[in-house]
């Protein structure tokens, strides 16, 4: 019975499906927040179509520059799918300040710092409109600040889902 | 419910994740084991294909909307979903092979372009649809003593305004297929993955053909209002579909 109900709400749901699946890697430190998104094959293989223009299955920093203008500097609209919150309310999400991409065993990689606002006590992680997953395991965090400690939740929205990163 | 709903999408998507990389493994070791990778890969693009439809989108709602007002049996329900399945998988294919052989652009713009302008068709055509059952529906009121014979031309009008959105997931597949230099098996991938996604709109069908029969019946000789009613539901979809087309154009990946 909860299948048929849960289909149903499946065919009046309109927001688009993921077809991009990016596993995300943060490092988190007193100042800032480094991530590390790791894209799967396919949608890889369409960036490196696009920006690594002499083929030599890797991206040189001009070829990551012009990746960086065309896909990256986009997502600041979006604050990066990653939003920040102080007991339970949002902060607005800081420019990123570094942007490196990367090619590694046919994925690529998209490095960025995001300096962490002050008093910052959540970090989630969603696309909204599920464009593209963004997929977080305990195993992905990295945490350097020794002051704190985390624990990873689960988000759930209407139509979407997302992760909390809780820091204590 | 909400926590059931994003659970269900979490553990689609999960799956999905894992039958994608499936597929541009299988493709990649393809040169060491051409049979048994082919017939491997076709296996697991069919489950990807069933599993991707039963996500959000696909034409699933209009096909259910559609049942719930036109009524029908199993074989019209399979009929649709894969009317439904092969205009998306020729959309797709038709429009990865355009983009890579003729379009000097970055995939990654074009695909997006794709999409928005297909969903901007398709939201347009779909109201077009609900509006042309809303006149059957006026009809069928007037005359309802008599028996109306149904026309297929709603049913392709139906098929091909939901399927024209060309499916990101099968354009995804066939472009990596190409780029690897398997152009037959990228299109055979397309198409047994599309067969996939026939069956769970199919299945939307389903539901809603058991749900007409109940309601209709229920409904006795106002049975038309439950019409009018999935007419306009129709439309509805079409508006939303296009005014969710409007609020975000550009920054996704």
């Amino acid at each position: 019975m909860r299948i048929s109900i849960l289909f149903l709400l499946s065919m009046i749901t309109l927001s688009a499906h993921p077809h991009s699946f990016v596993d995300v890697y943060p490092a988190i430190d007193e100042e800032s927040i480094t991530i590390r998104w790791e894209f799967d094959e396919m949608s890889s293989q369409m960036l490196i179509m696009d920006f690594d223009r002499d083929h030599d299955g890797s991206l040189s920093e001009k070829e990551s520059g012009t990746l960086y203008k065309e896909t990256f500097a986009g997502l600041k609209e979006f604050e990066y799918y990653t939003y920040f919150y102080h007991d339970g309310k949002k902060i607005a999400t800081p420019e990123s300040d570094s942007f490196m991409a990367s090619i590694e065993e046919y994925k690529v990689n998209f490095y960025f710092t995001l300096p962490r606002p002050e008093g910052t006590t959540e970090i989630r992680f969603y696309d909204e409109e599920m464009f593209t997953a963004y997929l977080l395991k305990k195993a992905f965090i990295k945490m350097t600040d020794k002051s704190r400690s985390f624990e990873l939740k689960k988000l759930d929205g209407d139509y979407f889902f997302g992760y909390i990163l809780e820091l204590r | 419910m909400s926590e059931y709903y994003s659970d269900f999408l979490r553990l689609l998507t999960q799956w999905q994740y894992k039958l994608n990389s499936l597929v541009s493994g299988n493709l990649r070791e393809l040169e060491n084991d051409p049979v048994g990778g082919v017939l491997t890969l076709l296996a697991i693009a069919f489950a990807y294909g069933v599993i991707h439809a039963a996500g959000p989108g696909h034409g699933k709602a209009l096909v259910g909307f559609y049942f719930l007002k036109q009524g029908g049996d199993l074989k019209k329900a399979f009929k649709m979903g894969y009317m439904i399945a092969i205009v998306h998988a020729i959309s797709a294919l038709l429009l990865t092979f355009v983009v890579y052989y003729l379009i000097e652009t970055l995939f990654t713009k074009a695909f997006h372009n794709i999409a928005h302008i297909s969903t901007i068709i398709s939201a347009v055509l779909i109201m077009i649809v609900g509006l042309y059952l809303i006149y059957e529906a006026y009809k069928h009121r007037r005359d309802r003593d008599e028996e109306i014979q149904i026309s297929g031309k709603s049913d392709f009008a139906v098929a091909f305004s939901a399927g024209i959105v060309p499916c990101p997931g099968v354009m995804t597949i066939t472009l990596f297929a190409i780029s690897l230099g398997h152009i037959l098996t990228g299109i055979a991938t397309a198409l047994v993955m599309s067969i996939g996604m026939g069956l769970t709109i199919s299945l939307a069908g389903i539901i809603a053909v058991g749900v007409q029969r109940r309601g209709g019946n229920a409904f006795g000789k106002y049975g038309y209002l439950l019409e009018f009613f999935a007419a306009a539901l129709i439309i509805t979809l079409g508006a939303f579909l296009l005014l969710s087309s409007f609020s975000h154009v550009k920054g996704h990946l």
